[in-house]
Formats: structure tokens, C-alpha cells, sequence
């Protein structure tokens, strides 16, 4: 587990520094928080991929595949909310990070369920290993958009 | 001393740097037909790919909901 997280540290650290650099200015900030959300939704879109492949190839039971269905839908039922809010915005600024980061510990708790109700159910070990990295990839991206919008001043 | 990987930690991590390397891809891909891109463009296609998401998804419950199964 440790050499995994090895292994999966210059993603985190590349992606961190991507979502720091993105705090330019204020300007900025709008487009910066639709570029987060459009990573977000690509991360979620690769992961719905990779389930439906794992299950094809009977690497996940039909239980487990439905079991990460309803996590991921949670995920992305979130995200929903967030984005459709986000894409309101004229500006933004100190109001708009409040219901954001407010919005966004939906998104969390629904990311944390995905590990705890689907990931860790899954059986195979290369299937767990592969649904984690491409989990791993949709938190990744939910951080980036915390980083950025706890940037706001 | 660094940690020594033998031939079976090797075959073990293939497929997480597979899935790594198509999240780096997509990612790469994104970020190059993003450029060209408005904010309220950006934000739309977003709201695009989360719906298709969703589609998908349920598509998928459809599909996996205990009576689309086989029975036995």
C-alpha cells in the first residue's frame, strides 16, 4: 500500500500545484473554477468507463458494479449541484466561496462513500487497485477545486 | 536504501499506471480543446459531460437492478 501511494504521489503533487498556479487574478478566478469543474467531470466520466469495463470482464460482481453505480451517481449528483451553481456566477468572490465550500462537503462525503461503500468491496486485486487509482483521480480533482476556492479572498 | 522491486511488484502496478496514464491522457486532451473555450463555454461543457454522466449511470442501474438479472 505504502509504494502505491508512492507511486501515486507525483500525480498529487502535480495536480496540487496545477490547482495553486490556477490562483492568478481575480479575473481569473470564474474561469479557473469552470476549468476545476470541467476536471472534475472528466475524472467522474473515466471512472463510470473503467466500472462498466471491469464489470464486462467480470472482474467486479454485478452487486459490487451497482453498489459504485450509486456511489458514483451520488458523486456526480453533487457535482450537479455545484456546477449549476457555479455557472451563475458573475464573479467570484467571498458569498459565492461560502456556498461553494458549503456544496463541496457534499462532494466529499459522497467521494469518501465511494471508497468506503464500493472500492473497498472489490475483490480483485487488480480491479481494486485500478477503481482506486481512477478514484484517487476524481478526489484529486475535487481538491483542486477546494484549493481554489478556499484561494478566495 | 530505496525500496527493491521485484518482477511480480512490477506486473502489480501495470495496470494502476495504465489507469494513471489514461487520466493523464484525458487530462491533456481537455486541456488543449479547453483553450479556445469561453468561461461560460467551459462551465456548459462541464454540465454536458455531468448529464452524461447521469445518463449513464442510470442506464447502468437499469441494467444492474435485481430484476434485469438472469435469474439463478
Amino acid at each position: 500500500m505504502r509504494r502505491r501511494l508512492n507511486l501515486l504521489a507525483p500525480l498529487v503533487f502535480a495536480l496540487g500545484f496545477l490547482a495553486i498556479s490556477q490562483q492568478g487574478c481575480d479575473k481569473d478566478k470564474l474561469r479557473a473554477l469552470a476549468t476545476a469543474n470541467d476536471r472534475v467531470a472528466a475524472t467522474i466520466s473515466i471512472a463510470i468507463d473503467l466500472k462498466r469495463e471491469l464489470g464486462q470482464q467480470h472482474l467486479i460482481s454485478p452487486s459490487d458494479e451497482l453498489a459504485l453505480t450509486n456511489a458514483l451517481l451520488d458523486v456526480n449528483r453533487a457535482f450537479v449541484v455545484i456546477n449549476g451553481r457555479a455557472k451563475t456566477y458573475t464573479k467570484l468572490g467571498p458569498a459565492e466561496k461560502i456556498e461553494i465550500v458549503a456544496l463541496l462537503n457534499d462532494v466529499s462525503k459522497a467521494v469518501q462513500e465511494l471508497n468506503s461503500q464500493g472500492v473497498l468491496h472489490i475483490r480483485d486485486e487488480q480491479a481494486k487497485a485500478r477503481f482506486s487509482a481512477a478514484v484517487q483521480g476524481i478526489d484529486i480533482a475535487v481538491q483542486a477545486v477546494i484549493v481554489l476556492v478556499q484561494g478566495v479572498k | 536504501m530505496g525500496a527493491q522491486f521485484t518482477a511480480d511488484d512490477v506486473i502489480k502496478f501495470v495496470p494502476i499506471i495504465e489507469m494513471l496514464a489514461k487520466l493523464g491522457l484525458q487530462f491533456l486532451q481537455n486541456e488543449q480543446t479547453r483553450g479556445g473555450m469561453t468561461t461560460d463555454e467551459v462551465f456548459a461543457r462541464a454540465g454536458v459531460t455531468l448529464d452524461a454522466n447521469t445518463a449513464k449511470l442510470l442506464d447502468d442501474l437499469t441494467r444492474l437492478s435485481p430484476a434485469a438479472q438472469p435469474p439463478g
